[in-house]
């Protein structure tokens, strides 16, 4: 028993150290790849006010710049919350959202409209389309 | 008891039905968070934590440590000059927080009804219920100042006794003791469901309606018992926040010399009456069940069921017997999900007492054994809160900065602040995943402490109290779990809409 509270801070050590190594180490080292300034690029399917790919996330890193291509079926209003991002989609012609990733966190991309401006309708208990996860560094 | 149930769960369904009736689609809903899930490592960290540090704990009691006999308190306020000026301050408190409650209910009937350009949604949810209840745990009993129905209530008495002295304002019938705090568990969960479920939460009349319905009560409460009964068994926020501020590093004292006590957070757990009363073991159990529960609903696992709400079939109950609109149906599965889960957690509770009860030798009932432990739970809940809510009160409650320039949402700019844009980064990822997982930890850890310290004071023989934390310590690190699963979850937006 009095071997206890050594044995359990030993095991409080090893999962600091698990911690620190898997979570510290790599925002050490991800500002190199930043570097190269490429766009990080999407392109975003709306189908029958669905997203067509399993992709229902986009995750970025903070200070990317992202270019997210959509394109839907039908007349559509999109809305990235948080960066308040708005963008008014013709049916079948692809619209671009574009920006850079300076804040972190988790931010739904929603339809705020389906259909023509004079009949549409907001979608009732609809879940966003998608989310834009922007990891902090 | 299970008919009684049905007809409640029936009774909230037809008022969630009514309720959907008034509201509306809104673009921008109210009480949305950016937050990013915690990271496997902060995941890993946080479980493994838990665990080592329980064991840690059990075996520094195990060893035999001594208990402190009391623990070091610091008196402040001990000069009567000081004690006078806090009266001031204090005075001076109150009136603002009646005034603000005046403001609220007036901007919600009259002002604009989006939810972000009207002070009544921010003030009741972010300051109200978010800040004032985490300000309860974490500061002191601030709402003993800041309750309006009792500053309201005070003044009309201070002025009946100048009109009329020596009589007595409210009619001084005697609170039947087998009332207790029932009254205030029963509007808890009335509050709770109109947090977590209601659609007119963020609609400024209806919050405003709401709130004039609860002052009513309370203040006919008041009238016919009296002020202070009426507050201490059946206003919902005086005993609800009285709970959290059991655990709050300072408390004011109960006599002459010293005005106030800073003591260890936590202590206020282990004082006084070892055995609280049914219906507050009830009360605090829900309270714990209904802040996990605001969690439940934003993760992927809520939303699958509510996608199978939405897909069950055309003949469905759902939509032939209670003819139900989709939204409807998702508040009616949310309304299911709050009772069951307040019953899953009070059932989780009793059985621990019952194991405990068992292993402990059969000198306690378990009854006796869940109304004396409830309370060591609390400072999990109290973690949890923080970790759900940190990164939402400085990133969120930054609109209130706005609207104390714009309150009726009319354009108005009084303060010159009408424009501020909440940062709704001031709060980044890495620090909510920080504090959130140190606070889970520590919450957790203060839990198992004080509750091996209660089963010391609560067993007689020493190798009983110590056989009866097995069970309570494995309900705890599963609570903890629990609340680390929740934080590790996306959010998903399931917000029922109109």
């Amino acid at each position: 028993m009095a071997t206890m509270p050594r044995r359990a801070t030993i095991v409080c050590a090893i999962l600091m150290a698990i911690f620190i190594s898997s979570d510290l180490a790599p925002g050490v080292v991800s500002p190199v790849f930043a570097q190269s300034g490429q766009p990080r690029q999407f392109a975003v399917v709306i189908k029958q006010r669905k997203v067509t790919s399993a992709m229902d996330v986009i995750s970025v890193k903070k200070g990317d710049t992202v270019e997210i291509v959509l394109t839907a079926d039908e007349p559509a209003e999109l809305h990235l919350h948080g960066y308040d991002l708005l963008l008014t989609l013709s049916p079948n012609v692809p619209g671009k959202m574009q920006f850079t990733a300076n804040i972190a966190g988790r931010f739904p991309l929603e339809a705020h409209r389906f259909g023509n401006p004079a009949q549409g309708s907001r979608p009732h208990g609809q879940r966003p389309l998608l989310y834009v996860e922007v990891q902090p560094r | 008891m299970s008919s009684r149930i049905l007809s409640l769960c029936l009774a909230l369904a037809a008022l969630a039905g009514e309720a959907l009736v008034a509201t509306q689609a809104l673009a921008h809903g109210f009480g949305q968070r950016y937050d990013l899930p915690i990271p496997l490592s902060f995941y890993i960290f946080g479980a493994g934590a838990t665990v080592a540090l329980s064991f840690v704990i059990a075996a520094i009691f195990l060893r035999n440590a001594h208990l402190p006999e009391t623990y070091p308190q610091l008196a402040l306020l001990c000069s009567p000059g000081s004690r006078r000026w806090a009266r001031r301050v204090a005075i001076a408190v109150s009136a603002l927080a009646a005034g603000h409650f005046v403001l609220m209910i007036a901007a919600g009937l009259l002002g604009a009804q989006t939810p972000l350009r009207n002070i009544i949604v921010v003030s009741v949810w972010i300051i109200g219920w978010v800040a004032i209840s985490l300000c309860s745990a974490l500061i002191g009993n601030v709402w003993s100042v800041l309750n309006p129905w009792a500053t309201f209530f005070a003044a009309a008495e201070q002025v009946y006794a100048s009109a009329r002295p020596n009589h007595s304002m409210s009619l001084g019938v005697s609170y039947p003791s087998g009332l207790d705090v029932w009254p205030a568990l029963f509007l808890f969960l009335v509050f709770a469901w109109m947090e977590l479920v209601w659609g007119g939460r963020d609609v400024p009349a209806r919050l405003a309606e709401a709130m004039l319905f609860y002052s009513a009560i309370t203040w006919l409460g008041m009238f016919v018992f009296g002020r202070k009964i009426w507050c201490q068994r059946a206003e919902l926020f005086t005993t609800v926040f009285g709970i959290f501020a059991r655990f709050a590093p300072l408390t004011s004292a109960e006599s002459g010399e010293k005005g106030a006590i800073l003591r260890f957070p936590a202590v206020g757990l282990l004082e006084g009456d070892h055995r609280t009363s049914w219906s507050m073991m009830l009360l605090v159990i829900a309270l714990l069940a209904t802040v996990t529960f605001d969690g439940i609903l934003e993760t992927p696992l809520w939303a699958h069921v509510d996608t199978a709400i939405i897909d069950s079939p055309d003949d469905s109950f759902l939509w032939t017997v209670f003819g139900f609109s989709e939204a409807a149906a998702l508040r009616f599965g949310r309304t299911i999900g709050l009772v069951m889960f307040v019953m899953l957690f009070s059932a989780a509770y009793l059985l621990t007492c019952k194991v405990m009860a068992v292993a402990g030798g059969k000198r306690y009932e378990a009854a006796d054994l869940a109304r004396r432990f409830v309370f060591t739970l609390l400072p999990i809940s109290i973690a949890y809160h923080i970790a759900h809510y940190f990164s939402y009160l400085f990133n969120g409650g930054q609109l209130i900065i706005p609207l104390l320039s714009d309150p009726f949402g009319f354009g108005w700019d009084l303060l010159g602040t009408a424009t501020y844009r909440p940062r709704i980064d001031f709060v980044g990822p890495l620090w909510q995943w920080y504090v959130a997982v140190g606070a889970i930890v520590v919450g957790h850890v203060i839990a198992v402490y004080v509750a091996h310290v209660r089963s010391l004071s609560v067993f007689r023989e020493r190798r009983e109290a110590l056989r009866s934390q097995a069970p309570i310590v494995s309900l705890m690190i599963g609570y903890t779990m629990l609340s680390l699963w929740i934080l590790s979850q996306p959010i998903v937006e399931t917000n029922p809409g109109g």
